[in-house]
């Protein structure tokens, strides 16, 4: 089907379910087979925010590729995605929406740890279930599932790479004074001190502040070889890390997902290739599911960034989506599952597949337990460490 | 009269467009001549001063400087022309120094402050060149004054309007400042004096015009300005013996 | 002791980029007398442009113009068809338009070429000295010495020039300019026009270090703002010694105390000097009294 033909469909359907509504005023959803399961996300479409929306548009094109293919059992996802600007005083209103206009059974993928933390009592209150892209470990809840790895985990598994498998003893850590740093910091202080180690130094930022040469001086002084930076997303890491290699301090840096881009890599003016290690739960473009994705991809979002963390994040949770919907319809007979049916199935769901690995939701709605070491090389992020349950 | 230099014709002027607070007003003044304008508060003195600086456009009647019609242009372009005003309550700038306030005065005419010039004025006012680099908000109101009238003298100027310059003066003040006026209305600038103070009135000027509710009422020599009945002209009724 | 030499250092090289924030604002300020907060997006337009040249090609010589062409472009237009033209209503609507010309910037910045920070060049990376230690790149030798420059120069300019005096006469006796005969309004496109300028070049130093992106110049007006209150709002001299004195601040509580209390050590002295010392530190002049 051309994109002028599926915009048009959409359109009519739109259209026709909005007619609907007004002449009727009482249950839509009625019949078998066809019926469409509605959910919806929030997201940042437009404000300085905006490169953020690279999540919620591989979410969606991981979505449109079942749709194309005939939708689950025969029902199309309708996937409402609202911006809020990455504004969580916008949030509240567009959530309300989605929830309460439009009747999503669930969300699919909402962008950001404060947005969502500005809604995840709300959804709960509404009983709406929620498979959030965020990585703060608060946001676990009853109806709120996680998906990246805890960042406790992440610096875990970096401190524990650095000393065993580059055999570095002298490591730092960088962390922000906010949940995601601190846990990220505690994980890798953990296994420090398990190797009978302890970090160099554990120097503190604001990710609001615009001079980072205080906290380059201070990791210099520290004479480190490696520098664990787990939580910062990449703006804010290349930053800390151009500050140090201003003053002529240049270590092994260690990353995760939220730092893994192209605005990283942009930032730094490539300074750091070969040196740059990121801790990351999803697969890359190089592997072999991963040319499916960047196939997917190229199909129904081809303006993305491909190789961004926060990209390959979206798209896994579209596919969780999928599954668990899948499911959840199995359960419903071939339904159009409720939410209620949804929660049911998002309570009791594992995965351990091409995309994601160390899900499991039936003991705790926290993110993926198992995670990979790429490498920045040449521009592209290759395999260090294959995945590995996080330590 | 083809060698006055500037003439008021039948000038109506005010505030609000239809609300005239001149009306009629009929002057000429010739070089190296001051004449002054008396009139109570609400006379329509400040609005002539304004007028004839071009702050405030005429509603009717022309103004002509050396016969050619200046009615319509700016302030700025008066300024240029050769009108200079020494404004009401001497609006000096306050936060720049004595030497700067001159500059600004000058750059108002598209000039530079030259040493000679600088030089010429300070020899009317010997204080200033004194306090040169003080801020003009440091001057007593004398000095200020001085300034002020320094200020209209580096735009070399054919005609100055003076509104009240001795209005917060010391006596003693007042005589000099009479002086200094009269050695540069000798040297061939114009005056035009609105004033309250009769010595100064006497001192400098060739007539007198009575200002009331915005007409002149009547033309005295400054000698007149005693008799009884052009102050009861003035003031609206007979003269008391602490009236001036 | 190396962490203490080491701070005060890049301290003092950041905050003279602080001050240079601080003196686009004291232009407009001189001679209008509110603070302009556009400069920021007046910046971003000239560095976009510049970036898009440099990513064709152009040599960095070239961006550099390009981006200060630019910059004093947009700055002179701003001034001539939105604030100066708003300030026969009072400087009130003035002030609050830059606001509202800044978001607008801003928004249409991010509809055009997105949030994404992205790298901009530099002078040059390599070592050009060592100061106890401390290793400076030929860009912060550069940042240093146009910053000093500038500075300089506006001294000089407002001090010495008829144009410079004039500005500060508008500024301070509307009326009395006016009936001078002193062009206000030609002066005050002139500030506007200068600023566009010193904003465009203080882009040129902050984008390198914060990568650029809409928002990287006004994070940094902020503490060019405080530089102008501590220092004094008429006071060249006093903002650079103020933006100086910020770096180093900002610096050491960032190192000693925690980093998140440099905002709050940074407005609470801020404050600090507007209770104890209302026309800044630098500001004294104006209260002279004989």
């Amino acid at each position: 089907m051309s994109k002028k033909l599926v915009g048009l469909t959409v359109a009519l359907t739109t259209l026709s379910t909005a007619l609907a509504g007004c002449g009727g005023g009482g249950d839509s959803a009625s019949g078998a087979g066809g019926d469409e399961i509605v959910i919806g996300a929030f997201s940042p479409l437009s404000g300085p925010a905006v490169s953020a929306s690279s999540g919620i548009y591989a979410t969606k094109a991981a979505l449109d590729k079942v749709n194309d293919a005939g939708g689950i059992d025969g029902h199309k996802i309708k996937f409402i995605i609202k911006d809020d600007q990455f504004d969580p005083a916008k949030t509240p209103g567009v959530t309300r929406e989605l929830v309460e206009t439009d009747r999503v059974s669930m969300l699919c993928g909402p962008q950001g740890s404060v947005p969502f933390g500005a809604v995840k009592d709300y959804l709960a209150a509404r009983k709406i279930p929620t498979i959030v892209n965020a990585g703060a470990p608060t946001l676990a809840g009853e109806y709120s599932y996680l998906v990246s790895s805890p960042f406790d985990g992440v610096g875990a598994m970096l401190a524990q790479f650095a000393v065993e498998d580059l055999d570095i003893d002298k490591v730092a850590i960088a962390y922000s004074d906010d949940a995601l740093g601190t846990s990220a910091r505690d994980g890798a202080v953990r296994i420090l001190e398990a190797d009978g180690l302890e970090p160099l130094g554990e120097i503190k930022y604001d990710i609001t502040a615009t001079d980072f040469s205080s906290q380059a001086i201070q990791l210099k002084a520290t004479g480190a070889d490696f520098v664990s930076i787990p939580a910062a997303q990449a703006n804010v890491a290349g930053l800390v890390i151009n500050a140090a290699e201003k003053i002529g301090y240049k270590p092994i840096w260690g990353l995760s997902y939220a730092a893994q881009n192209k605005t990283l890599v942009d930032v730094t003016k490539g300074a750091i290739d070969g040196r740059a290690y990121f801790a990351t739960p999803y697969i890359t473009e190089e592997s072999e599911t991963g040319a499916e994705y960047a196939a997917t991809l190229a199909e129904y979002a081809p303006d993305v960034e491909v190789n961004s963390g926060a990209t390959i994040a979206g798209y896994t949770i579209g596919e969780l989506c999928v599954d668990v919907l899948t499911k959840a319809v199995e359960a419903a007979d071939g339904e159009v599952p409720t939410s209620a049916q949804i929660q049911e199935t998002l309570s009791s769901y594992t995965a351990d597949n091409d995309y994601i690995q160390g899900i499991d939701w039936s003991d705790e709605p926290d993110g993926a337990a198992a995670a990979q070491i790429l490498q920045l090389k040449d521009g592209k992020y290759v395999e260090s460490k294959p995945f590995a349950p996080l330590p | 009269m083809t060698d006055d230099i500037l003439t008021l014709e039948s000038l109506t002027a005010g505030y609000l467009a239809d609300v005239p607070v001149l009306e009629g007003v009929d002057l000429a003044i010739a070089p190296g001549q001051a004449i002054g304008i008396i009139g109570r508060n609400g006379a329509g003195k400040s609005c002539l001063a304004m007028t004839i600086a071009g702050a405030l456009a005429p509603q009717h009647g022309a103004i002509r400087l050396a016969g050619e019609d200046i009615s319509a242009t700016s302030a700025r372009a008066r300024v240029r022309s050769g009108i200079a005003l020494v404004p009401e309550g001497r609006q000096v700038f306050a936060q720049l120094s004595v030497r700067e306030n001159l500059v600004a005065a000058a750059y108002g005419v598209g000039r530079r402050l030259t040493g000679s010039a600088f030089g010429q004025v300070t020899e009317f006012f010997p204080i200033l060149k004194k306090k040169e680099s003080h801020l003009a908000a440091s001057l007593s109101g004398g000095e200020q004054q001085m300034l002020a009238i320094a200020r209209a003298l580096v735009q070399s100027p054919q005609v100055i309007v003076c509104d009240e310059p001795s209005l917060g003066l010391a006596p003693v003040a007042i005589d000099s400042l009479a002086q200094t006026l009269a050695t540069i209305r000798d040297s061939g600038v114009a005056f035009i004096l609105m004033e309250q103070n009769r010595g100064l009135l006497e001192d400098l000027c060739s007539s007198v015009n009575l200002l009331d509710a915005g007409r002149i009422k009547m033309t005295v020599s400054p000698e007149e300005l005693s008799r009884p009945e052009v102050m009861a002209a003035y003031l609206g009724h007979a003269p008391t013996a602490d009236a001036l | 002791m190396e962490l203490l030499q080491t701070s005060l250092i890049l301290g003092v090289v950041v905050g003279i980029v602080y001050s240079l924030s601080g003196a686009g604002l004291v232009v407009i300020f001189r001679t209008s007398g509110y603070i302009s907060f556009t400069q920021g997006d007046i910046a971003a337009v000239g560095l976009f442009v510049g970036l898009a040249a440099y990513n064709s090609g152009a040599g960095y010589v070239w961006t550099a113009l390009l981006v200060i062409a630019v910059s004093t472009l947009v700055g002179g237009l701003v001034g001539a068809l939105i604030t100066v033209p708003l300030e026969k209503h009072g400087h009130l609507p003035a002030a609050l338009s830059t606001i509202a010309t800044a978001l607008i910037i801003s928004g249409l910045l991010n509809l055009t070429v997105g949030g994404d920070p992205r790298s901009f060049p530099e002078v040059s990376r390599s070592e050009a000295l060592s100061i106890l230690g401390v290793q400076m790149s030929w860009s912060d030798v550069a940042g240093v010495l146009v910053s000093a420059s500038v500075f300089i120069g506006l001294g000089v300019f407002f001090s010495r020039s008829r144009m410079g005096v004039a500005m500060r006469a508008v500024n301070d006796n509307k009326l009395a300019g006016e009936l001078l005969g002193v062009p206000d309004r030609r002066l005050k496109l002139v500030s506007w026009t200068v600023a566009g300028a010193l904003s465009g070049l203080l882009g040129l130093f902050v984008a390198p270090i914060l990568s650029l992106s809409t928002v990287s110049v006004n994070t940094l007006l902020v503490f060019g703002f405080c530089a102008i209150v501590i220092g004094g709002f008429d006071s060249i001299f006093g903002a650079l010694v103020a933006g100086t004195a910020i770096g180093v601040m900002t610096n050491l509580t960032s190192t000693y105390l925690d980093p998140n209390l440099v905002p709050t050590v940074l407005w609470a002295s801020m404050l600090l000097v507007l209770l104890v010392r209302p026309n800044g530190l630098f500001g004294r002049r104006k209260l002279v009294r004989v």
